[in-house]
């Protein structure tokens, strides 16, 4: 049998609330709070397989008839006998009786007091039960699929940054677009205009030196741009290396507007928390 | 005779979690005081058997039950000792017989400590986080506040 993941939680939730209701029951409301226990579990297919296929007991009689020992129950060694037990017991105390509720748990496992005796015998019919089939549901959730996360299809958009986003739950898939407020086609553009500019202007204030780092720079920065996944760190260095550069070409006016805002570029391709 | 109240002081973790313990299944779990305070529903689910039960009754752990019970035998004691106390005073003058009695010790009792080494975990139900012990392997818990299952 498949059932869905949510629809499972949801079953989970709904066997848990009748159950918790059931075991703080009282003389007055205990046998309709197991009516509800048992009409959710013959109605929920998964729960209701899992009661067939336990074995009904041969001896209720001895362990749970009206001339029985109140001892406390003795369980079965398998748990799908146990389960069958406590099925037919739980279907005994809902029975309609003549005796009240509180006169059928009386004694049992030595309690002399009322008010005693019927939380714990609700505790070892209607706890173990709810436990057993707790973990029937919890079991099936495990090995459950989700077609509401499976086919999930989420957009995420990242400004700002280069960042990597790598991100998964269970089976799906996500996917992710990246726009970036800054991105590589401006810094492309910004190094294009300023090779283009080293060209035309008058460079003669610059030394040698200082032109070649800056292509050398600009070089970097392309091929770095360029590439399927840049790296910040040679970004950040030739970011670095072209700030201390601006001002020993501030000599040209033309050019430190240009550089700078290469760099500006540059920042905002960066992540943000560098 | 009026009742007496004893106040227990129930501290909270570094983080301002408080430590529950189911009635039932008696496992334990925290929740963060402050969403304790503003449930209005009076009861909470365990987080990991997941039945529901009374807030107070999470409330009473078995160090949180010792210290009570400390506390309250020392009360017991204390009214006792008063009681002879006043037996000792009105056969004072009685001529032929005298009650004596000396007065029940008092027990030193001990303070409820903070439950420490759980595991923090986000509840994406309720937009919460709880501490929950995963030594068991747990792969199935509950949240205390809508008893949502969390896998």
């Amino acid at each position: 049998m498949t059932v869905n993941n949510r629809k499972l939680k949801g079953i989970s939730l709904q066997f848990r609330n009748i159950a918790s209701r059931a075991l703080q029951s009282n003389n007055e409301d205990a046998r309709v709070n197991i009516r509800r226990l048992l009409k959710f579990v013959s109605e929920t297919p998964l729960l209701r397989q899992e009661i067939d296929k336990a074995p009904a007991p041969s001896n209720l009689d001895e362990i749970w008839g009206e001339e029985a020992q109140r001892d406390r129950i003795t369980y079965p060694d398998e748990p799908d006998e146990e389960l069958g037990l406590l099925h037919a017991i739980l279907i005994q105390l809902s029975k309609p009786d003549t005796r009240e509720f509180w006169a059928i748990c009386y004694g049992y496992g030595g309690v002399r007091h009322m008010h005693d005796c019927i939380p714990i015998v609700l505790e070892d019919t209607v706890g173990k039960y709810s436990d057993h089939l707790r973990q029937v549901i919890e079991m099936a959730l495990l090995h459950s699929e989700d077609p509401a996360y499976d086919h999930r299809d989420v957009s995420v958009t990242i400004t700002g940054g280069t960042n990597q986003v790598n991100l998964s739950q269970d089976n799906s898939s996500m996917n992710a677009q990246q726009s970036l407020s800054s991105g590589a086609p401006e810094i492309l553009k910004a190094v294009q205009e300023i090779t283009s500019s080293m060209m035309n202007i008058e460079v003669s204030g610059i030394k040698n030196e200082t032109l070649e780092e800056l292509r050398k720079t600009l070089d970097t920065i392309e091929e770095e741009v360029r590439r399927v996944q840049p790296r910040s760190s040679v970004i950040r260095s030739a970011k670095e290396k072209l700030e201390l550069l601006t001002a020993s070409v501030s000599a040209v006016k033309s050019m430190a507007p240009l550089l700078q805002g290469l760099i500006a570029h540059m920042g905002g391709y960066l992540p943000l928390s560098t | 005779m009026t009742p007496e109240s004893l106040r227990i002081k129930i501290p909270l973790d570094p983080e301002g979690f408080i430590a529950l313990q189911c009635p039932r299944c008696k496992d334990s779990f925290q929740i963060r005081m402050s969403d304790l305070e503003q449930l209005e529903d009076p009861q909470i689910y365990c987080a990991q058997c997941g039945i529901c039960n009374s807030k107070a009754l999470f409330l009473l752990r078995q160090n949180v039950r010792k210290v009570a019970m400390q506390h309250a035998e020392n009360l017991l004691a204390d009214m006792v000792s008063n009681f002879t106390k006043k037996l000792q005073q009105s056969s004072r003058d009685s001529n032929g017989w005298r009650i004596t009695g000396s007065k029940l010790p008092v027990k030193p009792v001990s303070k409820v400590r903070p439950t420490l080494g759980l595991t923090a975990t986000e509840l994406l139900c309720c937009e919460t986080t709880i501490k929950l012990s995963f030594g068991n392997a747990v792969s199935i818990f509950y949240c205390p506040f809508c008893g949502q299952t969390q896998d």
